[in-house]
C-alpha cells in the first residue's frame, strides 16, 4: 500500500488576524459629519456664505467658482440652497458621509480631522447620482 | 538552530514572503489613497488609519477566501475525483474515503499516530475531517470579512459618487460584490485545474509536486 502524502503546500497552522471594522460610521465620525452638515445649513440660512464657503470641499469650491465666475461666498449667495429642519439620517462609510434633511440632503467627506461638504442642495434621482446644487466636479 | 530552520524552511519561506508581500500591499495600498486624497485637495491619511479601513481589509479577505475555497475544493474533491497521470490525483481505483487500514486508524493505529486518530468515535469523526474544517472555516470567515468591508468601502465609493449607499441585502445582491468574488474565484479553479493536468506531461526535477522525471506520461500519484 502506498501511503500518499498529500500535494499542495498548506500552512500547518493558520492564525487569522482580523481587523476590527468600522462597520458603520462610529459615533464620533456620525456626530462630526452632523455637526458639519448642521453648521453649513445654519450659515446659508443665515446668509454667511463665507463661514459656508469654509466648510465645503477644495475641489466643490473651484466647481463653484469656475462655473459662476465669482469668488465663492458671492457664487453661494446666488445658489437656492433649500435650509430647513435638523438633520434626520446620517450614514458614515469610511471617509464619506450622507446627511439627510427634511426636504435636502448633503455630502461630506473627511479631511484630516474635519469633515468638508462635497455636495449641497441635494435631491435624489433613484438609482442615478443625486442632483445637486453645488457639487465638486 | 540551523536544523530546525532546514527542516521547517518551507514554511518559514512563504511565511516570510507573505509578510513580505502584507507588507508591500499596505504601503502601497496608503500611497494609492493620498495619491487619490491629494487629486481632491484633501489631507492624507497615515498608514495606521489605513490599516484598519474597510478599504484594505476587503482587498486582503477577498484573496485570502479564494485561496482558502481553493484548497478546500481540492481536498475535498482529491478524495472522490481521480486525474490518470497526474500527481496530483490518488490512484484510480482509491476513490472515496479509504478504509480504516489504509488510513491506519482505530485498530490499525499505529504506535505514533495522533491520539485522536486512535481514539474511534467523535474525536476520529472530528480529526479525519479537521483539515476541511478548518479551511472551510477560514474560508467562510474571510468572506464574510469581504462581505462586511466591501460593502463599507463600496458605499464609501456611492457616497463620494452622490449616490445612496446600500444596505446588507441589496450589498449581498450586488454586482460589485458577487463581481469581487467570482474574478478571485474563477483563477484559483483555472490555477488548480491547470496544476493537475499540466503535472501529467510535464516535470520538476526535485518537486513532490511533479511525478519523477522519467516516469510515463499514464503514471498516476507517483510523486518525485
Amino acid at each position: 500500500m502506498t501511503t500518499k502524502r498529500s500535494k499542495l503546500t498548506r500552512p500547518r497552522a493558520v492564525v487569522v488576524g482580523l481587523t476590527v471594522l468600522s462597520l458603520t460610521g462610529c459615533g464620533s465620525s456620525a456626530d462630526g459629519a452632523r455637526d458639519t452638515a448642521a453648521q453649513f445649513q445654519e450659515a446659508i440660512a443665515g446668509g454667511d456664505t463665507e463661514a459656508a464657503c469654509g466648510l465645503l470641499a477644495p475641489t466643490t469650491v473651484e466647481e463653484l467658482e469656475s462655473t459662476s465666475q465669482a469668488s465663492c461666498p458671492d457664487a453661494l449667495s446666488e445658489v437656492d440652497l433649500e435650509a430647513a429642519g435638523d438633520p434626520a439620517v446620517v450614514e458614515v462609510y469610511g471617509r464619506n458621509a450622507q446627511v439627510k434633511f427634511p426636504d435636502d440632503a448633503l455630502f461630506l467627506t473627511e479631511s484630516g480631522q474635519d469633515w468638508l461638504v462635497i455636495a449641497a442642495g441635494c435631491t435624489p434621482r433613484g438609482d442615478r447620482p443625486y442632483d445637486c446644487e453645488v457639487k465638486g466636479d | 538552530m540551523r536544523g530546525t530552520i532546514r527542516n521547517n524552511s518551507l514554511s518559514i519561506f512563504f511565511g516570510v514572503i507573505f509578510l513580505l508581500a502584507l507588507i508591500g500591499q499596505a504601503l502601497t495600498g496608503v500611497a494609492l489613497y493620498n495619491e487619490q486624497q491629494v487629486a481632491s485637495g484633501l489631507d492624507q491619511i497615515g498608514l495606521g488609519r489605513y490599516l484598519t479601513s474597510s478599504a484594505f481589509a476587503v482587498d486582503v479577505s477577498e484573496n485570502w477566501q479564494s485561496e482558502y475555497l481553493q484548497f478546500l475544493l481540492y481536498i475535498f474533491a482529491t478524495v472522490w475525483f481521480v486525474q490518470k497521470g497526474s500527481p496530483e490525483s490518488k490512484e484510480l481505483d482509491k476513490t472515496g474515503r479509504e478504509s480504516d487500514e489504509e488510513q491506519k486508524v482505530g485498530k490499525y493505529a499505529e504506535a505514533k499516530s495522533p491520539e485522536w486518530a486512535k481514539a474511534g468515535g467523535w474525536r476520529l469523526a472530528v480529526f479525519s475531517r479537521s483539515l476541511g474544517i478548518v479551511m472551510g472555516l477560514i474560508f467562510l470567515l474571510s468572506w464574510l470579512v469581504q462581505y462586511l468591508a466591501g460593502r463599507v468601502a463600496f458605499n464609501e465609493e456611492q457616497l463620494a459618487n452622490l449616490q445612496d449607499p446600500y444596505g446588507f441585502a441589496e450589498y449581498l445582491g450586488s454586482p460589485e460584490f458577487w463581481n469581487r468574488t467570482l474574478q478571485n474565484w474563477q483563477s484559483e479553479f483555472l490555477a488548480v485545474g491547470s496544476m493537475a493536468v499540466l503535472s501529467i506531461y510535464l516535470r520538476q526535477r526535485g518537486s513532490p509536486e511533479s511525478k519523477p522525471v522519467g516516469a510515463e506520461h499514464s503514471a498516476t500519484a507517483q510523486e518525485g
